[in-house]
């Protein structure tokens, strides 16, 4: 950034709002997953929509990249200033600007914590129930811009299904808006669900109306530790096939079980293969019967033991192993490849096979849990990075899990989405065609590639 | 380098933060200061970065940095929540150490921790002659409310205090741990807490005892806090004591964590020794048979500081003690988060201070309990200079009969 550009940023933000001192710009660096630094070259703390426009103006005329983040806890590197430029911070505009419960909806601002807009309409009798890993500190607009998932994907889909319109900010400083706050509408083309998973490269998002169901009466949940990988799939698929919809449907293999056990002792077996536990929701006199009927399928696939939660205490002791896998891995090895890849629900279990082949062929240590549920698999490659045989056999690794994934019909990413991880591998999994459509929607909002630039999608510059 | 110095050279602890540390924001979700202000450098995550470039060479140890660092409460949620089991309070104090090494703490906080606290004599000198009350007042900001703290008390209590309380035949022998709040403004507390313990056990009262040492280990001033450490090991050693307690849990929680890291050499085994028998005493009167309150109070809004919940794992302690005792505890769903006193904190940054106390007051306002009780003597600061006239804020052995 010339003196001329941090100049008209800082006249835009207000210059209590911005700062480029080596502290703020240290605090607010980061790096990729393959270790390298960026800095930005400043810092905007974004105070309301109209300041927002104005810095978007300045950093559009001035050519300067910007990266608006809230919380800054994606998993791919969507909020890194790879470009140097602006970080554009959200996470100060958190307040809940209203909840309608005639509606059955909520309008909020981008940095409003997840854990935090659960918590409010809870009290109003409502749910919302996207529900990632990182909901007591990912904030809403962070979560909309990677389409974030979760446990109750299975049951109640994922950010996506819930946005319902969306503000949001051009690059070159026009405030514009998609969607209304009804549950249907057909009019016009369909830009809400376009910007949502955009991962913050078409338009700043500074206002969203979301979707509430009803806070469902009584929750259930249940586990089963299975002696056989194939007594697990077995279980997988006779839930999904009983008619019941589980809230949540979830899968630990024996390295998973085995990590957990070593960080958090909580008694697993550690001649298990495979841990599943399921939740169902709905009326408490259903949930009861629900539950027994999924016992039963467990142990008709091998379950053994099947244990059935009879208390909110109970429940979240089932809970604390699931809980506990992702730190829990660390004792694998020192470092993780971390991947989400999603396949169709009846290739899971070919999926689960094949990931095993793949650790046995590259001598890695592979852990994988997750959303069997959606099929949506947490694969982490363990290893040491400071050992270069190690860490060549864990890319290696990692190519063969997305080659395999594209040959049962997956994807790359089901939840944390692309940012500059997976950057290099999205022309293997995106129609060419596609791909070029969605060049040409980028060129449409951001003509000068000032947001996230090289990020989401590749540009025509990485392509054979 | 003295020859008893402890584990944990500063830069190998924020060393292994900044390797260990994913940036995943989770201590964001905990952080009082973020919670309050949202700014990135407020949770451990923005400052283990800026930890890991002055480690690096991309910054420098200067008042611009110490600025940042100083804006913590240590109360060590980040910590007890990350899921990377980083050490992030740890390193947050491991780098005000490098700071202070470097020259940069504030004349504030070392006139308050060099020249008083680490220091009984002056201390006693400068309330002899009035002048503590005033001292402070000229050097030191965010003063709001400060008028509302008791003046010293005209006799220390460790001036007057026995050396030995006998208590039942056989009885366990207690040491007590007074602290600095108890010892030079509220004797009283002290008192009752001597009352009521050697109905039990036998009290000792080593008068050789100093500060617990946690400011100092909170402005970087290790050397002071290994001092104090020293002289705290040897009063209670010398006492044969089976357990300490404090009416104090920031005490507590430097006598148990940060005493047996400050001590190593032939001073180690020592210290952990000590450590392990160091309690609040709510933890000890919850072992115990119940209690009698002291008269009616009406229902008690009881606060849980950070270092007994979080530094001690005892939060449920008073709640037990007081329930048990017959004493009305109010409902209050903020009880348990932190008040922003931070000792020194709520001084030097009155305004984030103020910002972390501020939604747990509109709490209170909303509620009937006129008593707030609070086990910490930096949280009793805090909550008596910012709550309602009219609120009384006690220990929780104040509302129980001597």
């Amino acid at each position: 950034m010339d003196p001329a550009a941090k100049q008209a940023v800082r006249q835009a933000a207000g210059a209590e709002n911005f700062a480029d001192d080596r502290e703020t710009r240290l605090i607010y660096g980061g790096a990729d997953h393959h270790g390298r630094e960026y800095l930005p070259e400043a810092v905007v703390r974004a105070r309301d929509t109209a300041a927002i426009c104005r810095v978007m103006a300045a950093c559009q005329a001035h050519r300067v990249p910007v990266v608006a983040r809230g919380a800054g806890s994606g998993l791919t590197g969507g909020g890194l200033p790879v470009a140097g430029g602006v970080i554009l911070d959200l996470a100060g505009l958190n307040r809940i600007l209203a909840i309608n419960p005639a509606d059955q909806t909520a309008v909020v601002e981008p940095g409003v914590v997840t854990a935090h807009l659960q918590e409010a309409v809870r009290r109003e009798g409502l749910f919302y129930p996207p529900d990632p890993a990182s909901v007591n500190f990912s904030t809403i607009g962070g979560n909309v811009a990677e389409n974030a998932g979760g446990l109750k994907a299975v049951k109640y889909g994922v950010t996506r299904d819930y946005v319902l319109g969306i503000k949001a900010v051009l690059p070159d400083g026009r405030l514009f808006q998609t969607g209304t706050a009804t549950i249907k509408s057909v009019v016009g083309y369909d830009l809400t669900r376009l910007l949502v998973g955009s991962e913050g490269t078409l338009a700043v998002m500074v206002e969203f109306t979301l979707r509430l169901l009803p806070l469902p009466e009584a929750r259930a949940t249940l586990s089963g530790l299975f002696p056989t990988l194939a007594g697990a799939a077995e279980a997988v698929r006779l839930v999904l096939a009983s008619g019941i919809r589980p809230v949540a449907l979830e899968f630990m293999d024996r390295q998973s079980i085995q990590a957990v056990e070593a960080y958090a002792q909580l008694g697993l077996p550690p001649a298990a293969a495979a841990l599943v536990l399921v939740e169902v929701d709905g009326p408490g006199e259903v949930v009861d019967r629900q539950a027994r009927e999924l016992a039963g399928l467990l142990r008709e696939a091998g379950g053994d033991p099947v244990e059935v939660a009879a208390t909110p205490a109970e429940a979240e002791r089932l809970w604390r192993a699931r809980r506990a896998v992702g730190p829990s891995l660390f004792q694998l090895g020192p470092d993780k490849l971390n991947e989400d890849v999603a396949v169709p629900l009846g290739r899971l279990a070919e999926m689960v096979d094949r990931l095993q082949g793949i650790a046995r062929a590259r001598g890695v240590t592979v852990a994988t849990f997750g959303h069997a549920g959606d099929g949506n698999l947490h694969v982490n490659v363990m290893h040491d990075h400071t050992d270069p045989s190690q860490q060549e056999a864990a890319r290696e690794a990692v190519s063969d899990i997305f080659a395999h994934t594209l040959a049962l019909g997956g994807t790359l990413s089901g939840e944390h989405g692309v940012g500059t991880a997976k950057l290099g591998f999205v022309g293997a999994e995106i129609h060419p065609v596609a791909l070029e459509l969605m060049q040409g929607i980028k060129r449409l909002f951001d003509p000068a590639n000032i947001l996230n630039p090289h990020k989401a999608i590749p540009g025509p510059e990485m392509l054979p | 380098m003295s020859p008893d110095q402890g584990p944990g050279d500063p830069r190998a602890v924020v060393g292994r933060a900044v390797e260990n540390c994913v940036s995943c924001g989770a201590c964001q979700g905990v952080c009082p200061l973020y919670q309050a202000e949202r700014r990135e450098e407020l949770a451990a995550r923005g400052k283990i970065r800026l930890l890991g470039g002055l480690l690096k060479g991309q910054a420098t140890p200067d008042p611009a940095l110490a600025r940042v660092l100083s804006r913590c409460l240590l109360c060590g949620r980040c910590q007890a929540n990350c899921p990377n089991t980083v050490a992030a309070t740890d390193c947050q104090r491991a780098g005000r150490e490098i700071l202070a090494t470097a020259g940069q703490v504030s004349l504030a906080k070392r006139l308050v921790v060099q020249g008083a606290l680490a220091s009984p004599s002056r201390l006693e000198a400068l309330a002899r002659a009035g002048r503590l009350g005033a001292g402070l007042a000229l050097r030191l900001p965010g003063l709001a409310g400060l008028e509302r703290l008791p003046a010293p008390a005209p006799r220390f209590f460790l001036n007057d205090a026995p050396h030995e309380v006998a208590g039942p035949q056989g009885a366990p022998r207690l040491g007590f741990f007074v602290g600095c709040v108890a010892n030079y403004l509220r004797p009283e507390l002290a008192r009752r807490a001597v009352e009521i313990l050697s109905r039990r056990y036998t009290v000792v009262i080593p008068p050789a005892q100093a500060c617990c040492g946690l400011a100092a280990v909170a402005a970087g001033l290790t050397d002071t806090a290994r001092d104090l450490a020293r002289r705290n090991l040897a009063a209670f050693r010398d006492a044969r004591v089976d357990l300490v307690f404090t009416a104090c849990a920031s005490c507590a929680h430097a006598l148990a964590h940060e005493a047996p890291r400050l001590l190593g050499g032939e001073l180690a085994d020592q210290a952990r020794d000590m450590a392990g028998r160091v309690r609040e005493v709510g933890q000890i009167l919850a072992e115990g048979r119940a209690l009698t309150p002291a008269g009616a109070a009406g229902p008690v809004a009881l606060h849980t500081p950070c270092h007994l919940g979080v530094g001690l794992s005892a939060g449920a302690a008073p709640a037990e003690v007081l329930t048990r005792a017959g004493v009305e505890l109010a409902a209050w769903p903020g009880g348990n988060e932190c008040c922003g006193g931070g000792g020194l904190f709520s001084l030097g940054e009155p305004e984030l201070s103020r910002a972390v106390i501020a939604p747990r007051l509109a709490e209170l306002a909303q509620g009937e309990a006129r008593v707030l009780a609070t086990s910490c003597s930096g949280c009793w600061l805090q909550w008596s200079r910012h709550t309602a006239p009219g609120t009384r804020v006690v220990h929780p052995l104040e509302l129980l009969a001597p």
